[in-house]
């Protein structure tokens, strides 16, 4: 029997179509009823009515949503910030180990298995203002006078959960980092040493533009995350104090939970998604732009 | 093609009616076993009423043939089981009377709305019961959504049995009840002598004016001699908790949150002084900012280790601050030495909430009153609610709720558990404890009582931290809340 020949690029197609299939199923249908939802007025306790695009006016004029969003990006721009620059000299000094660096890599991944929300009660008991750990060093050293009630004061808050957020995307950003900082040639470095070049002259012209590809891909992971989950907010301060902390995933869960409005949480959903997109939009750009 | 064409009509008319049928076998079904759960007699072998408030619970007739086939219920418990013991010493009796198993899921109170809400959004039948904290604010809502199941064995009867405050709230507009208590804590007010005294404060406060004025003594007092971080008084504002120290300062004036159209108003003259007193306490630095991030736990958890002069506290806090393992602070005097309390051993001790002030009538010494409501799921199995609906029904007994008060120290939902004198010996501060339960308020607020308190967490916590001026945030939030309910 003739064997009908079929070219790669087909073949491909063919292949990758259960998870085609599978993609739109799980994604793509959730998402047609969300936005399908985030037109309704749906609470549960009178008929489903069409609004149109009321959810989307409702939430733009809301007070609690715009404050949510400023800081969603306060948020997700410390956190981000925080894992590159805790990330970053990490996964270089790892680069640069030779003796001990399974162990030492194996340590760095630790807090990447912690929960976020978990991460979350860990550090509310370090913050505490009564018995925390952080205020009783801070207090013996003589840092501070007396104890600071980190995840009690608005000015302090946001620190707090940007940092149990950052705690625990560290690892990842540096399995990434060192992935890129690996793939760079050692004679590159001799030969900047050659020409007198200092570590910041390294770092700026062989270092980042050569393993740009790997830190802008766990930069967008990180940001993406960072500005969708809640975990370590729900454990730490659940959005308070005076919601110094409330962020759209909070507000978005309290439509859901709290307040039964599904049609508004739809709506805060659809927001999200396209801030998402956006932000993945500007790293992808970057990524193809050479 | 006309043939195939016929064939694929034929095959769809085929399937159409044989997938009508089964649904229409299960409707037959289902509406049997609805008529098995109508098997029970709940006024018989006597009225339920008297099943209920005797010393023992009596099943009513016709259970077994209603629950036929069942050998487990499964439910969605607060929390750790670890802490109520009350619960699996009840679930224990349940079981041996009925043979029927009690499975329960420990799911945490920050969680615990979610996941009912997720059973009941996804119409799942493998959770039959689940409890429902902060029941004042959302019954009403869950009620109205249609998804309790009505609970039969209220009666008029029963009705009248049960605290005149509490009931309404488990009851629908059809006048049928859709939930029971799970748990329920009154609030009393707790001091340490040793601190009071040590402070000069010369009696025990009785209005929330004298409150105010000794814990400023006992944390000035405090500051200088114990350290930065004891407090005259401690309370909670980062949940729903909050309210529960707002609405004593109302209701201690003798006014009402809930106004006549079923709206909450909380900037009426009353509602006002009480948000001026709680935000002044930690703007003049009596209680600490630290309160913005506390929730129920954390601030009582304060007191019983011996930080805090005063505070108002859940009845069941009196087996905390009495377990020399969970606070041995509260052991001692402010001083470290060995103490004796009014009652037994102990620097605490255990009064009514105060009034607003001297010129208030003692009927005044009001707090709120907060419970869990306990629910049967309406989509799971009738043979399997009419087990839940049996188990709920056990719980609010008199029997269970001597459990409850004797082993975990819980209020009694039934208020004839407090006068039986076998119960009066077993419990401590027996005195203020049912004073207090007689004299509390309790108000069933309308659907979106849970945004409006969010809204009142916020600007409470940016009026005491002084962003704002604290009566400019009760009216912001308050014209907030009125938008809510436009």
């Amino acid at each position: 029997m003739k064997m009908q020949s079929i070219s790669d690029s087909k073949f491909g197609m063919l292949l990758s179509l259960p998870g085609l299939i599978l993609l739109v199923l799980w994604v793509g249908v959730p998402l047609i009823i969300l936005l399908g939802v985030s037109f309704l007025k749906f609470d549960v306790l009178q008929p489903i009515q069409f609004l149109g695009f009321d959810n989307y006016v409702y939430l733009f004029k809301d007070r609690v949503f715009r404050d949510a969003l400023f800081n969603t990006l306060t948020f997700f721009a410390g956190s981000t910030l925080l894992t590159f620059m805790l990330a970053y000299p990490t996964a270089w000094s790892l680069s640069r180990i030779r003796k001990g660096s399974t162990t030492l890599r194996t340590f760095v991944m630790f807090p990447w298995a912690v929960p976020l929300i978990v991460s979350g009660f860990i550090w509310g008991w370090m913050f505490n203002a009564a018995y925390g750990v952080l205020n009783h060093v801070f207090v013996s050293i003589g840092i501070f006078e007396s104890n600071v009630n980190f995840i009690g004061q608005s000015s302090t808050a946001m620190l707090a959960v940007i940092i149990a957020d950052a705690w625990t995307r560290v690892p990842f950003m540096t399995i990434l980092t060192l992935a890129g900082l690996e793939a760079i040639s050692g004679t590159l470095y001799e030969s900047a040493d050659i020409d007198g070049a200092d570590i910041f002259q390294k770092t700026r012209y062989i270092t980042l533009p050569l393993a740009k590809g790997p830190i802008l891909t766990g930069l967008l992971i990180t940001s993406v995350f960072s500005f969708r989950t809640i975990d370590a907010i729900f454990s730490l301060t659940k959005g308070g104090p005076a919601r110094g902390t409330y962020v759209l995933g909070m507000l978005n869960l309290d439509y859901i939970y709290n307040y039964i409005e599904f049609g508004r949480a739809a709506a805060v959903s659809v927001y999200l998604a396209l801030i998402c997109l956006l932000i993945a939009a500007v790293y992808i750009y970057f990524l193809l732009k050479e | 093609m006309t043939k195939r064409l016929s064939i694929v009509f034929l095959a769809v008319v085929v399937m159409l009616a044989f997938t009508m049928g089964l649904a229409a076998e299960g409707q037959k079904e289902a509406q049997e076993e609805q008529n098995a759960i109508d098997l029970i007699n709940w006024d018989a072998p006597k009225p339920a009423v008297d099943r209920l408030t005797g010393d023992e619970y009596v099943l009513p007739e016709g259970w077994e043939e209603a629950t036929e086939g069942v050998d487990e219920i499964f439910y969605f418990n607060s929390g750790g089981m670890g802490g109520d013991p009350a619960t699996a010493k009840n679930i224990e009796l349940f079981e041996e009377m009925t043979g029927i198993t009690v499975k329960w899921a420990e799911v945490s109170s920050e969680i615990l709305f979610q996941k009912t809400l997720n059973v009941l959004v996804s119409k799942d039948q493998s959770v039959h019961g689940m409890s429902l904290d902060s029941g004042p604010y959302q019954l009403e809502q869950i009620i109205g959504a249609g998804w309790a199941e009505p609970m039969p064995f209220w009666t008029d009867e029963v009705k009248a049995a049960y605290p005149d405050s509490i009931v309404p709230t488990l009851t629908g507009d059809d006048g049928k009840g859709y939930a029971t208590v799970d748990t329920m804590r009154a609030y009393v007010f707790y001091y340490r002598p040793s601190w009071l005294e040590a402070a000069g404060v010369e009696k025990v406060p009785e209005t929330w004016m004298e409150v105010r004025e000794a814990a400023k003594k006992c944390n000035d007092w405090a500051k200088e001699n114990l350290g930065q971080d004891y407090y005259g008084i401690v309370f909670p504002a980062k949940s729903y908790n909050l309210l529960h120290m707002l609405q004593p300062g109302i209701y201690s004036q003798g006014a009402r949150v809930i106004q006549e159209d079923g709206t909450p108003n909380y900037n009426t003259p009353e509602g006002r002084n009480s948000w001026e007193y709680w935000t002044g306490l930690v703007r003049d630095g009596i209680a600490p900012e630290a309160v913005l991030g506390w929730t129920w736990n954390d601030y009582q958890n304060v007191f019983s280790r011996g930080k805090s002069a005063m505070m108002l506290g859940f009845t069941t806090w009196v087996n905390v601050c009495a377990d020399p393992e969970k606070a041995p602070a509260m052991q001692e005097n402010v001083f470290g030495e060995p103490a004796e309390g009014p009652i037994g051993k102990g620097d605490w001790a255990v009064v009514q909430p105060p009034k607003w002030d001297a010129s208030e009538p003692d009927s005044n010494r009001s707090a709120f009153i907060d419970f869990d409501a306990f629910m049967v799921n309406p989509f799971a199995e009738p043979a399997q609610k009419a087990a839940m609906l049996l188990f709920s029904e056990f719980r609010m007994s008199k029997q269970a709720m001597a459990n409850e008060l004797i082993i975990e120290g819980n209020e009694a939902f039934y208020p004839g558990t407090y006068t039986d004198p076998k119960v009066q010996e077993q419990i401590m501060w027996a005195e203020p404890r049912s004073k207090s339960v007689a004299t509390t308020v309790m108000e069933s607020f309308p659907p979106g009582a849970m945004k409006a308190n969010d809204v009142l967490i916020e600007y409470f916590g940016r009026a005491a931290i002084g962003e704002i001026d604290p009566l400019e945030a009760l009216e912001k939030a308050q014209s907030e809340i009125d938008g809510i309910y436009q």
